[in-house]
């Protein structure tokens, strides 16, 4: 199963478009206020640093806690995150539902689209990783094609006086506001040691990780400059899905408009993509902490050797917290702003590092 | 296997993007009545919610207007889209929106965040306000052939016709009432249009200066000098037209192109802010010459452009009284001084009743579209 460097940068830019849109750049316009802006910029550092550490990590990680960590401990860890995987693909199937119905469906009930997205997902993640990477570096084309008129259209219209001039006073801001720009492309960066024996296929994996970084910081720079100079940082932080708010006000060439049902369409590989990897993560992280086994040959969608039952388990979990999670608006915002992100950035920021660590210690890892 | 995998993921997308009618949401175009302008004003017990299609939407050329009353928008809403039978009511292509003066004085935050969260209204809507009126009125009264939709879409046209010109939008007002507490939007009035006949007099809605609101309420009006005034501090003028009179009492009308103004707040030695310099600049052209006066000649030139700056000084000096005098900042005149004064003012505040204020105008004459004496 030959797997390349791009197709994995591919799924994770592509995957990373549905919950980028989820906090940010309301959460930091609320923070940060015209300074908003800045924060993409200023988490650059931090994960530049993040991506390095990764780079050092010699496999993937269920394999470095097996060996890092023994073979209990190790199993424990897989297990925590089996279901932190779970979880986040439950939350992806209700933020994607909660998209949709927001921005076309105000009457739809969230279940139709959770039970929807879950089958699809279930579906790419019974079938190989590859087929998914591939589908990752198909369609990103495709994303950023339309993409791109949008966000250049969208900086026509904007007042640049809600961006600038900025006060040293608005620093502190820019600082808190880099929360989620952090949460999701920290993320992004794990997510391959979870799907891959060995992580980022090798090679030179760190010029890819910061060629990816610049390219996704410049989209979230874009994007939050679009939508700060149209709506100004108040009522941004405000709004639930600030982009979706901007591409509805959007008239091109005075003639074509209401393209939001078009670019809200878009997001559906986004969300497909990041609960199909997240479901393959999950059923892999499970498969090794119950001692199933993993299989790495291309497999048939009704093979359910090898554990590879745990696929419809996983699956049938995330829907079922999909529809379970956030009931109403007050609860998905406490697990929008709070709970994921905080347990996403305890994993990436404590769970991998730890790993890491006391595996060097202890000097047990082995490349598999 | 794979045929049957493909026929149910084909199945499950057409669920997702609603195409097979599974949320009930499909219509042929032909069932739908394209809605272009909705009003909102205050009812008994709620909101009455007016919806109006252009007369050309109709087959028998008459403008749709249907008017429902409701506890709040969305049920107004519903109760609207129940009088309507035959054909499915569409508001994805609402152009403007009319707020009348009750509703506005009791409060517009739930309108605008309606707006905001709503699926099918756009919060660059232009916002009008209807003065000593309300909206339903203006929607459902009798303009000839034409409808309301085109009425406003005229008003529009008038005030937006050269980019920069403020035509105040759902999202300008919210985006001003969140940061500020204050904000302004166009006012119009219900008129005799000038060219009625007939025994039925046509009316018309024109534009009779701006609203002005304070803590989410409509506090009040400027009149047309004072709006110009506004828009001048805004830095949002396009076109307009001044009437001056030269020294022999003729009148001249300058035709306002551009301007812009700039501030200087001042401290005292305690770092109280006392007063406020309005320096403004401003471009115009001559759109009619009095006879007899040739705007070419430097001396007559020099003299209108005198008055330009009189004019416009008082136009400046008319608008930050009446700030002052109704304690709001429409203009974000506060974002601005608290950006030339980090620290020292705050954004959010109202100009202070002792405030020393002083305007200085430069003006420019320039382009004069009129042919002047030489040319007769």
């Amino acid at each position: 199963m030959k797997i390349t460097r791009g197709q994995m940068t591919a799924l994770c830019a592509i995957a990373l478009l549905s919950p980028a849109l989820r906090l940010y750049p309301s959460f930091s316009a609320g923070t940060a206020g015209r300074a908003a802006w800045l924060s993409a910029l200023l988490a650059l550092p931090l994960l530049t640093v993040y991506a390095f550490f990764l780079c050092r990590l010699p496999c993937g990680l269920c394999e470095l806690a097996e060996q890092g960590l023994g073979r209990r401990v190790g199993r424990a860890v897989e297990l925590l995150l089996g279901l932190w995987l779970i979880l986040e693909a439950g939350f992806t199937l209700r933020t994607g539902a909660e998209r949709m119905i927001l921005a076309l469906f105000p009457s739809a009930r969230p279940g139709l689209f959770v039970v929807c997205m879950g089958f699809l997902g279930l579906i790419a993640a019974l079938g190989s990783l590859r087929s998914l990477l591939r589908l990752a570096r198909m369609v990103l084309p495709l994303v950023l094609l339309c993409l791109a008129p949008v966000l250049l259209f969208a900086l026509r219209g904007i007042d640049w006086g809600e961006l600038w001039p900025l006060a040293p006073g608005d620093l502190p801001g820019a600082v808190r506001g880099m929360y989620p720009v952090v949460d999701v492309l920290s993320f992004g960066l794990y997510l391959p040691w979870l799907l891959l024996p060995r992580g980022l296929p090798p090679g030179n994996r760190l010029r890819d990780w910061l060629l990816w970084l610049g390219g996704m910081s410049l989209l979230l720079l874009d994007l939050c400059v679009s939508v700060l100079g149209r709506f100004g940082p108040e009522l941004t932080a405000r709004l639930s899905l600030p982009f979706f708010t901007l591409v509805r006000n959007l008239v091109f060439f005075r003639t074509l408009e209401r393209l939001e049902a078009l670019v809200v369409a878009l997001w559906i590989f986004p969300d497909f993509l990041m609960t199909s990897a997240l479901l393959y993560g999950a059923q892999r992280c499970l498969r090794r902490s119950l001692g199933l086994g993993e299989s790495l040959s291309l497999p048939k969608r009704t093979d359910w050797t090898g554990g590879r039952w745990l696929i419809p388990v996983c699956s049938l979990a995330a829907v079922g917290l999909g529809l379970i999670l956030g009931p109403d608006q007050t609860s998905l915002e406490t697990w929008s702003q709070r709970i994921i992100p905080v347990c996403n950035l305890a994993v990436a920021f404590g769970l991998v590092p730890i790993i890491y660590i006391v595996g060097i210690r202890r000097k047990k890892q082995r490349v598999p | 296997m794979k045929p049957y995998l493909s026929l149910l993921l084909a199945l499950t997308s057409l669920a997702l993007c609603g195409c097979g009618g599974l949320q009930g949401e499909a219509y042929e175009v032909e069932q739908l009545r394209v809605l272009q302008v909705i009003g909102l004003d205050q009812a008994p017990g709620g909101i009455r919610l007016s919806l109006a299609a252009a007369p050309e939407a109709d087959p028998s050329g008459e403008a749709l207007c249907l008017t429902a009353d409701g506890p709040d928008i969305p049920r107004a809403l519903s109760r609207v889209r129940e009088q309507s039978t035959e054909e499915e009511l569409f508001c994805g292509h609402l152009k403007q929106l009319v707020v009348g003066e009750s509703l506005a004085r009791q409060g517009v935050e739930p309108v605008l965040s309606y707006v905001a969260r709503s699926a099918d209204l756009r919060l660059d809507m232009p916002l009008f306000l209807l003065k000593d009126g309300q909206a339903a009125d203006l929607m459902a009264a009798d303009y000839g052939a034409k409808g309301v939709t085109d009425l406003l879409e005229a008003a529009q046209t008038r005030l937006e016709r050269r980019r920069g010109a403020p035509v105040f939008t759902v999202r300008d007002l919210y985006r001003s009432l969140i940061r500020s507490g204050s904000g302004a939007v166009w006012a119009l009035e219900l008129q005799e249009a000038a060219e009625a006949d007939g025994e039925k007099p046509l009316l018309t809605a024109a534009p009779v200066g701006l609203a002005l609101f304070r803590d989410q309420r409509l506090i009040g009006f400027a009149d047309m000098d004072q709006s110009l005034g506004l828009c001048l501090l805004m830095g949002r003028v396009g076109i307009w037209q001044l009437s001056v009179r030269d020294r022999f009492g003729r009148e001249a009308v300058l035709e306002l192109q551009e301007g812009e103004t700039a501030l200087e707040p001042e401290f005292d030695r305690d770092g109280v802010f006392r007063s406020l310099k309005v320096s403004a600049r401003v471009r115009a052209s001559v759109a009619e010459c009095p006879v007899g006066a040739d705007p070419r000649s430097p001396a007559y030139a020099r003299e209108l452009t005198e008055l330009l700056e009189s004019e416009v000084s008082r136009r400046i000096g008319a608008a930050l009284a009446l700030m002052v005098q109704e304690q709001t900042d429409p203009v974000g005149l506060g974002s601005r001084l608290e950006r030339l004064a980090p620290g020292k003012i705050t954004g959010d505040f109202p100009l202070p009743e002792d405030l020393s204020l002083s305007v200085s105008v430069q003006g420019r004459l320039e382009n004069s579209s009129d042919i002047g004496e030489a040319g007769l």
